[in-house]
């Protein structure tokens, strides 16, 4: 009985524990003051986590589709303005990560009302293949060549591949030959199979900002 | 050794082959000279240079418009009912391989393609095919706005507008792009006659220097307004080659009020009436994304029929 009474004391304990959890969460979302049009031109968007940026953002949604009042619609429409921007200011000060899921969730709702939230310059791995996938090479080569960052990597390459020539060609004596041999034999095969497949798939897998799934921005 | 050789230059060959694939051959148009530009006046050492007043040939009126989102199939259905006197590419996209999403505001007839405001881009265009395009229809958004009850009054409210810095102001200049079915498109404004010299090119050599850069100046001669698009034929920094056209301008007597910059990237296209045909005067850009049927977005300047 003793226990029995112990144990009940100690589900009432943690039923009210698990209340007070709610409350606290409850308390800590953040929630926007619609009141007055001023007021939601001036949010204070500090300590806003990705879940309170979501929540704000169906609540203007809701404010911003609401046919019967024209002041709800005007004051959805600066939140929502307000929030793309915040959001945007966020991701490119690394407050939020761009490729969490919850972010691109959120992103994905913005372009649904046309804010294009976060479109970073395109990065130079993707404009590279994206080219090489295109066939657009004398647009690859008009760049390598008058791109002064890229230009000395285009030299080493020009340089180790005249080598890899003049050791095939023999001009080139080193105890190390056969080794080279099979090893440029090996990298050549590799190459060429990889290239094969990356010109066969590389139509619906290389897009602005991701390379066969990998997020690159 | 010799085996390997030959396996090695087949691989080679079979390589240059492959990559071949994908590589549509450029159609080109038929080079012939430069005919004169009639109302369209060209050509310096430096610059090649097309100005539009309001009238041309001194009977049509000129307009202007933009267009985006499926860019082309607009400007076939534009040049069934108008002569076109020059189209060029406009804005910037994200996307260089495909149609790609504008980048910072931008709507075509009051149909919003982006409403998110590019943080840096300071220019704004707003376009509503009556005419040439005003010093009013050009937003610095490097200003304040001005105080909204002052908005509502004025046939170019938007002008004191800054979406970019203030949420009112946007939902104020969104719906008014809606309604008056404006167009409208974000980029850089190199030069503004509301800013000092000094503050216009204090950072000129910034970024790249590897494009040759092409200009949409909004300026005035002895009175008149004047729209030109303006390229240098060299490449060089956006900001050095704004202050080159500027001087440029200024030295042929006109009034500068804003210089904005259009892309010239891989989707780089201009088109000019040779007083008998369209002429593609970028014949053999070293991308075949810079042909006119994969345009992003473009501005053309035409007159009715």
């Amino acid at each position: 009985m003793k226990y029995l009474k112990i144990g009940l004391v100690t589900l009432i304990a943690l039923f009210q524990w698990s209340l007070f959890g709610q409350t606290t969460d409850a308390m800590s979302a953040k929630t926007i003051d619609y009141s007055y049009l001023t007021e939601v031109g001036t949010i204070d968007f500090s300590g806003y986590t990705i879940d309170d940026y979501s929540k704000a953002f169906d609540h203007a949604l809701q404010m911003k589709t609401d046919s019967l009042n024209a002041a709800n619609v005007m004051k959805g429409n600066v939140v929502m303005s307000m929030l793309a921007k915040q959001v945007n200011a966020e991701i490119v000060n690394h407050n939020l990560d761009s490729n969490a899921r919850q972010t691109k969730d959120l992103l994905i709702k913005f372009r649904a009302q046309h804010y294009y939230v976060y479109l970073p310059e395109v990065s130079m791995i993707i404009k590279f293949f994206g080219y090489v996938c295109m066939g657009e090479y004398s647009h690859i080569y008009n760049v390598v060549t008058t791109n002064s960052k890229i230009l000395p990597i285009v030299i080493f390459g020009v340089v180790l591949l005249c080598m890899v020539i003049l050791h095939l060609f023999g001009k080139i004596k080193w105890k190390y030959k056969k080794l080279t041999n099979h090893l440029i034999l090996v990298v050549f095969f590799i190459f060429v199979v990889l290239t094969i497949a990356f010109k066969l798939t590389c139509g619906c897998n290389v897009d602005e900002y991701s390379f066969y799934g990998i997020a690159i921005n | 050794m010799k085996s390997f050789l030959v396996i090695a230059l087949s691989c080679l060959v079979f390589l240059v082959l492959f990559f071949s694939i994908g590589n549509e051959t450029l159609r080109l148009e038929k080079n012939e000279r430069l005919k004169t530009f009639n109302a369209i006046s060209a050509s310096d050492n430096d610059f090649e240079l097309y100005e539009f007043g309001h009238k041309h040939l001194n009977s049509k009126n000129v307009k202007i418009k933009f267009l985006v989102g499926d860019a082309y199939t607009k400007f076939v259905d534009l040049q069934k009912s108008k002569d076109i006197l020059l189209v060029t590419s406009a804005s910037f996209t994200s996307a260089f391989f495909s149609d790609g999403t504008p980048i910072g505001l931008c709507a075509y007839e009051g149909q919003f393609l982006n409403k998110m405001p590019n943080q840096t881009m300071d220019g704004l265009v707003v376009i509503n095919s009556e005419g040439l395009m005003t010093t009013q229809d050009i937003i610095d958004l490097d200003f304040t706005s001005k105080k909204c009850d002052l908005l509502m009054t004025s046939n170019h409210a938007h002008q004191h507008l800054n979406p970019r810095e203030n949420a009112l102001d946007s939902y104020v200049f969104y719906n008014k792009v809606e309604t008056d079915k404006l167009s409208v498109f974000q980029t850089q404004l190199v030069y503004s006659h509301l800013k000092k010299d000094d503050e216009n090119f204090k950072n000129i050599l910034v970024g790249a220097d590897g494009k040759e850069r092409r200009f949409l100046v909004v300026a005035s001669k002895n009175g008149e307004l004047k729209n030109l698009i303006i390229g240098t034929k060299a490449k060089d920094y956006m900001l050095k080659a704004a202050k080159d056209v500027l001087t440029h301008l200024r030295a042929k007597n006109y009034d500068v009020n804003f210089i904005l910059n259009l892309d010239t990237g891989s989707k780089n296209i201009l088109h000019v009436n040779n007083g008998q045909h369209l002429e593609n005067l970028n014949q053999n850009p070293s991308t075949k994304l810079a042909r006119i049927e994969r345009a992003s977005s473009l501005i053309v300047f035409y007159t009715d029929k």
